[in-house]
Parts: C-alpha cells; sequence; structure tokens
C-alpha cells in the first residue's frame, strides 16, 4: 500500500468515527409528570373529570382509565389518546379480573 | 461590563465543553444517577426525587442509546432528556406531543420498563411513522427495548416484568405481531435488523407514501424480510446462490457484499462486483464487515467509495457482525 493510499485511508477512517461521534450529541425531550403533578396535569388538559366519572377509555386495549392506570397522554391531531399503564393491562391482571 | 462578558465567555465555555464531553460519557451519567440517587433517599425533597427517577431511567435508556444511535440512522434516536411538565406550566400539548405519567420512585422498575418502549416507540422512524405498519413499529420498539433492558445490571428483574407486561399485551392484542417479533430477534442477532431491514423499511416507507403499493406495505416488508432470514440461515454454509444475494421490489433493488479476508485477498475482486450490482441496476449496496475484518472493511468501503458509481450514503456500526459476533460495521451506498 503506498503513503498516500494510507493517507487517504486513515483521513477515510478519522472521518467515519467523527460522523458517528457527531451523532451522539444532542437530545430528545420526553414529556413526563409525575404522579403527584398529575391531577393538575389532566384539569388542564380538561380529562380529571372524564377520569373521574370513568368515561376515559384506553385507546389500546380499552380498558376504563382511572387515576391509578393512566400511563400516557398523545395528542393525535387535536384529539387527546389516553393510554393505560402497561402492567395494569397485562394478562395476568386480565385474568384475575375475570 | 465588557470585562464581564469576557470573563463568563473564558470560564464557561470549557466548563461548557468539559460537561457536554462528560455527558457523552455512559460512567458518568450512570455516576450521576446513583449520586443523585442516594441524595434524595438522605434529604426528603420533591425536586430530588423527580431529579433520581430521571437520572435512574434516563441513565438505563441512554447507556443503550449510546450505542444505538450509531446503528441506527442518523437523527433517529437522541440521548433522552426527561422534561417535566406540572399543571401551571401546561397551556396546551402540541399535536403530535405525549407525556408520560411517572410513577414515585418506588416503582423504580416500572418507570423504566414503560420509559424505555414509551422512548422508542416514539423516536423510531421519525420521517415516516405515519405510513409504516404500527405492527412493525411495535415489535421493533419491543425488540430494542428488550435489547437495552437485558443489558442492565437488573436485567433479571426488569426482563421478566417487561415480557409478562409490555410483551404479553402487545402479543395480547395483535397476535400477528409474532411474525414480526420472533424473526426481529434473530435478525437482530446478526446485525441485519438495525443494519438493513430498518434502513429498507424506511425507504420503500418513503417511495410508497401516496402509492398503492402502501396498501400492501406488510406483505412487502415480510418479503424482505424473509428473503434476509433465508440469507442468514444459509450464511454458515457458505453457499448462498447468487440471487439470494440481491433483492428486487417495486420501489427498488438492493444488495448485500459481505467483506471477508480470507488469506490476504485483495479488495479488487470484492470492487468488481460492487461496481457489476451498479451495473445491473442494483439502487442500494449494503456492505457488512465482521469483527475479524474491520481494517478490510474500511478499506473495501473507501475503494467502492472512490473507484465505483456508487454514492456513499452512510456509515453506521453494528452491534452483532454478521456471523453473530459483538461488534461489526456497514455501510449503505446508493446509486
Amino acid at each position: 500500500m503506498s503513503f498516500k493510499d494510507k493517507v487517504s485511508l486513515f483521513w477515510f477512517k478519522l472521518k467515519r468515527k467523527l460522523v458517528l461521534i457527531y451523532r451522539r450529541f444532542g437530545s430528545n425531550n420526553v414529556n413526563a409528570v409525575h404522579r403527584d403533578d398529575l391531577k393538575a396535569v389532566l384539569k388542564n388538559l380538561g380529562l380529571f373529570d372524564d377520569i373521574q366519572k370513568s368515561k376515559l377509555k384506553c385507546s389500546k386495549c380499552n380498558c376504563t382509565i382511572t387515576l391509578d392506570s393512566i400511563g400516557a397522554i398523545e395528542n393525535q391531531n387535536g384529539v387527546l389518546d389516553v393510554k393505560c399503564m402497561a402492567s395494569l393491562c397485562s394478562i395476568e391482571n386480565k385474568k384475575s379480573e375475570v | 461590563m465588557i470585562e464581564i462578558i469576557g470573563w463568563i465567555t473564558i470560564i464557561g465555555t470549557p466548563l461548557y465543553l468539559i460537561l457536554r464531553t462528560f455527558n457523552q460519557s455512559t460512567t458518568f451519567i450512570n455516576w450521576w444517577a446513583k449520586k443523585t440517587n442516594s441524595l434524595s433517599l438522605k434529604k426528603k425533597s420533591k425536586f430530588l426525587e423527580k431529579k433520581a427517577i430521571q437520572n435512574h431511567i434516563t441513565s438505563i435508556v441512554n447507556t443503550t442509546v449510546f450505542d444505538l444511535q450509531t446503528e441506527l440512522p442518523a437523527k433517529w434516536v437522541k440521548k433522552m432528556h426527561i422534561k417535566w411538565r406540572t399543571g401551571g406550566s401546561l397551556k396546551r400539548l402540541k399535536s403530535g406531543e405525549s407525556i408520560m405519567v411517572i410513577q414515585p420512585s418506588d416503582k423504580q422498575d416500572y418507570n423504566v420498563i414503560n420509559g424505555v418502549y414509551f422512548y422508542f416507540h416514539y423516536s423510531l422512524f421519525p420521517n415516516t411513522y405515519e405510513v409504516v405498519p404500527k405492527r412493525v413499529l411495535n415489535a421493533l420498539s419491543i425488540r430494542l427495548s428488550h435489547r437495552t433492558l437485558s443489558t442492565n445490571p437488573n436485567s433479571k428483574v426488569l426482563l421478566p416484568q417487561f415480557e409478562r407486561t409490555i410483551m404479553e399485551r402487545e402479543v395480547d392484542l395483535d397476535m400477528k405481531i409474532l411474525e414480526f417479533l420472533d424473526p426481529f430477534t434473530t435478525l437482530d442477532n446478526y446485525g441485519f435488523l438495525t443494519g438493513a431491514l430498518v434502513r429498507e423499511t424506511d425507504a420503500v416507507a418513503e417511495k410508497n407514501r401516496f402509492k398503492k403499493e402502501r396498501l400492501v406495505f406488510e406483505d412487502e416488508l415480510k418479503k424482505i424480510l424473509d428473503h434476509m432470514l433465508e440469507f442468514i440461515t444459509k450464511l454458515p454454509t457458505g453457499n448462498i446462490p447468487e440471487h439470494k444475494w440481491y433483492y428486487e421490489n417495486s420501489s427498488h433493488t438492493f444488495e448485500f457484499l459481505l467483506a471477508r479476508n480470507p488469506k490476504r485477498m485483495k479488495v479488487d475482486r470484492y470492487l468488481a462486483r460492487a461496481q457489476s450490482s451498479f451495473d445491473k441496476g442494483v439502487d442500494r449496496l449494503y456492505v457488512f464487515g465482521s469483527n475479524a475484518d474491520i481494517e478490510f472493511t474500511n478499506k473495501l468501503i473507501r475503494r467502492i467509495n472512490s473507484d465505483t458509481d456508487f454514492k456513499l450514503k452512510e456509515n453506521f456500526n453494528l452491534a452483532r457482525d454478521y456471523r453473530s459476533n459483538k461488534k461489526g460495521i456497514g455501510t449503505l451506498f446508493i446509486k
């Protein structure tokens, strides 16, 4: 391998590493609400009354959402979509309910 | 005034750079998570408790994301940062945004499992998530979450819990997810899941966005999946028929090139093969290199880039190479 090829290969490997390292910068924000702040957030979103009256259903498994079982709230094109905590929808829990 | 700005710049810039650099280290992230946790246990404050939960989840997610960032397509997964929302600060939730409900610190396992799944579910296929079948998206989120939790020191507790809750729920709601879930595990063990399949899914989704083929996208993905699985099963035999290296569908064609360096073989033979693929009309060429042949693969990739008509689209790392050994590399070339 000639000296020119060696330099070119070194430069190629360095560039590859730098590009992959650069990908590691930056972060994605994930919105989260602590259980203690949940009531205030639900009131703010206008969902609190519906949950109190057991009107909300999980968009995944169709179970009734309660204050204890709510897992995530998602805005899908202006419509608020509520999902339950996965653990409360597990087979074991469903079986025990039956 | 100018002096103050000057001092802030002199002290602030290196401090900022140091913090950014430390933040790239998984050891530092984990150490910081443990520190805040022990502090929150000593001093009972809600602020510290939230900080401890936040650091615990993000340290587990980010330890894996650190590697996944170089495996998955660029800008797909970034480090996770939890932004606490409180009643007062939340006026309206923007379209496409979601909020995860976090349990108190005594339910940390639940927070971790849900946090990991939630994060992958909303990070994958950022530009084509409307087109990619939900079943495929769910199966991929499960696979990557499973991999994340299996590398955690507490995996003996977390994994069974994840399998019994989230995995079981997804399977119970949609049994057909197993058509993807099981093959994804096999592909992942050979680096073809994060290396080729996700990139193919994304590319086909983008091309089929407004075409009738979108109606049968899932069937198309199954064909690609079957092709890759067949390719993998034939790999150990070393006897792969010529047509199995190549795949063609209505959107495009792709081909695999596995770099091996037996008996100091020169890259020219591979180069000729790459050029003939281009002449044959192959749109996308995947070059994979095993852990033992990283140096040789780098030489080959550089030569394909400089000596053939293919354009280098993306370099990436692999958690497992095509021989199922730890760490490999890959590159995608396009026409």
